[in-house]
């Protein structure tokens, strides 16, 4: 076939597809046109000729190899139903009255057959173009108003796959790209779409704002919006319902968007286009910002990562510890950071004299993350037991107070066991994990009967909750 | 109604009546002798043609002279620059539209119009069509 065969021309210059499904460019159009223009007469159902007024012409040169501007003149026109069998340029008519500008997604990768659609103006236009990469004209101007300001956004949604979205502009017509890729998440969309869907009754989406402290140091932050988690549902599996519903097919509004524009919380961030609420990497949901997620089994905890509204990566601390066994009650057990060749025992120096009757000292150095919320404190090798601390002042609170003064700058150090095995096995209080360090262990009993050799080791204190070693007890009696 | 027109106190002639008689049914100038010696023209005959010559028309290019209305009045096909076009002349000067295109084989050219002035001794354009491919 041949575009005069599938398109025909009435005399009052309307340009009408009628059969074929061949698309042709804008310029072959124009060629077509010009070739008929200086015809001696019209033929067939084509009302072009040199007696007729001249219908079509560039803006520039013929070019097969660049996008055409063409401007359809003295009343020539195309219908929105033509313009599907047209592609790589744009087509201006009734003066400047119309516009239909062409589009092209490009990008790689692309998962074979991703669907492409387009919304504009709020809503998606009607798809007649088969699924992959598109090539088509878009109408960005009808009756000499902009449709939109001539924004687009062109989108590729499909569940188990990254989606994309690129945002184009159709005002200075020609063709305009939008750069879509995708790729498979089959890594971490193990559920089927309506599977996914289905958590709805066990994932709570709700937007407004609240505050939170995770524990991990950074404070309370504040978040736009909560996911809430609920009868056993998994981060993993919220994180599939998540992206389900921002599927091209979605009917779930957030935050009063339909799920398949849905891009980010807040128009203040960036969306995320791959995953509008986070990728899911290495096991790990990368949370998109503004977003908290409450309800977590405690055994996720370390599954996701938020960033709050500030912009501030926040995710749950790893809880760390520290387990002697092999004890004997009686015992006197030490545990600290190593220094080489024992304790590091100047963590910290006092910014200001301890008062007499008083149960706080200042210290100059921030106070560890790693520092448990309650301990043991040493302060010029005197031990002391704390109850609590404020990071932000730098502050310990012991219990109880002090029995003798401290002068200012007086080296400290916190022990993470510092007393007399009641038990065979002692532990420390839980502190938040902050890099691996060695720890030094030191345990004596000395007073008879049963006096034991001093044991002394070092051991790695990772992220476990029971790092730690055995103690060996010999005796030495 | 006719009418009579008397030429040097002679025979009065008869005028024509309508619009559209047969030619040989016009009114007749007589010399007063009986020897006609003019005929009476009807509005659209033209009392001579001329000729519009456009000039630096490309090769190959059609070229059509229509009325201001959009009625044909001449065409033809450049064979060389400058090419011609017989235009009938009806006693005062007049304007013509000229359309000059060259699209259907390559060199391809731009769509030109433009007017013509047509009188008793025809007409002269110089044109410049623009190419459509550089």
């Amino acid at each position: 076939m041949t575009i005069g065969s599938d398109f025909s021309v009435a005399a009052n210059g309307d340009i009408r597809h009628v059969s074929g499904t061949t698309v042709y460019t804008v310029l072959q159009l124009h060629e077509w046109l010009q070739d008929l223009a200086d015809d001696a007469a019209s033929s067939g159902d084509d009302n072009v000729s040199i007696l007729t007024a001249n219908p079509s012409k560039l803006d520039g040169p013929r070019s097969a190899i660049k996008p055409m501007l063409l401007n359809l003149l003295n009343g020539f026109n195309i219908d929105d139903a033509a313009a599907q069998y047209l592609n790589f340029g744009s087509i201006q008519q009734d003066g400047t009255n119309i516009l239909y500008t062409g589009v092209k997604s490009i990008g790689s990768p692309l998962v074979a057959a991703s669907p492409v659609y387009i919304v504009q103006n709020a809503s998606k236009l009607a798809k007649y173009w088969p699924n992959g990469h598109i090539q088509i004209l878009v109408k960005g101007k009808n009756a000499g108003a902009l449709i939109d300001a001539g924004d687009i956004r062109v989108y590729s949604r499909k569940y188990g796959q990254t989606y994309g979205d690129f945002a184009a502009n159709l005002v200075a017509g020609g063709e305009q790209n939008a750069a879509i890729s995708t790729a498979p998440t089959s890594d971490w969309t193990l559920l089927s779409l309506a599977a996914a869907q289905a958590l709805s009754a066990k994932v709570a989406i709700a937007v407004g704002d609240q505050s939170y402290d995770t524990g991990d140091g950074n404070g309370s932050k504040l978040y736009k919006g909560t996911i809430t988690l609920s009868g056993g549902c998994t981060v993993a599996e919220a994180a599939q319902y998540c992206q389900a519903i921002c599927d091209e097919a979605s009917i779930t509004t957030i935050n009063g968007e339909l799920g398949w524009k849905y891009r980010t919380l807040n128009a203040a961030y960036t969306p995320n286009g791959s995953a509008p609420f986070g990728v899911v990497a290495g096991g790990k949901w990368f949370v998109a910002q503004g977003w908290f997620i409450a309800g977590a089994s405690a055994g996720d905890l370390q599954k996701y990562q938020m960033v709050s509204h500030d912009g501030t990566t926040v995710g749950n601390p790893v809880v760390s510890g520290i387990s002697i066994g092999g004890l004997e009650v009686g015992a006197r057990v030490l545990v600290g950071r190593d220094s080489g060749a024992g304790f590091v025992t100047n963590e910290y120096s006092l910014n200001g004299a301890t008062t007499s009757g008083g149960s706080t000292c200042v210290v100059n150095e921030a106070i560890k993350t790693d520092t448990p919320n309650s301990g043991y404190l040493r302060v010029n090798g005197i031990p002391y037991s704390y109850t609590a601390i404020n990071r932000a002042t730098k502050t310990f609170t012991i219990s109880g107070t002090w029995g003798q003064v401290h002068a200012n700058a007086s080296p400290a150090w916190c022990p993470f066991i510092d007393k007399v095995a009641a038990a065979t096995t002692e532990v420390s209080t839980n502190y938040t994990y902050a890099s691996t360090f060695t720890a030094r262990l030191k345990v004596r009993k000395g007073g008879a009967p049963n006096s034991r050799q001093a044991f002394e080791t070092t051991f790695s204190a990772t992220s476990s909750a029971t790092n730690g070693t055995n103690a060996i007890l010999n005796p030495d009696e | 109604m006719s009418g009579y027109i008397t030429f040097n106190n002679y025979t009065p002639m008869l005028l024509r009546q309508q619009t559209d008689p047969a030619t040989d049914q016009r009114g007749r100038i007589s010399n007063g002798w009986g020897t006609p010696i003019e005929r009476q023209r009807l509005p659209d005959e033209a009392l001579y043609p001329v000729s519009l010559v456009i000039q630096n028309v490309v090769v190959g290019s059609v070229i059509l002279a229509t009325t201001l209305g959009g009625t044909e009045i001449a065409r033809t096909v450049a064979v060389a620059e400058s090419a011609t076009l017989v235009i009938p002349y009806f006693g005062a000067p007049r304007q013509v539209n000229v359309k000059v295109r060259k699209s259907s084989a390559p060199p391809f050219y731009q769509s030109f119009e433009t007017q013509a002035t047509i009188t008793a001794l025809g007409g002269s354009i110089f044109i410049n069509q623009l190419s459509d491919e550089s």
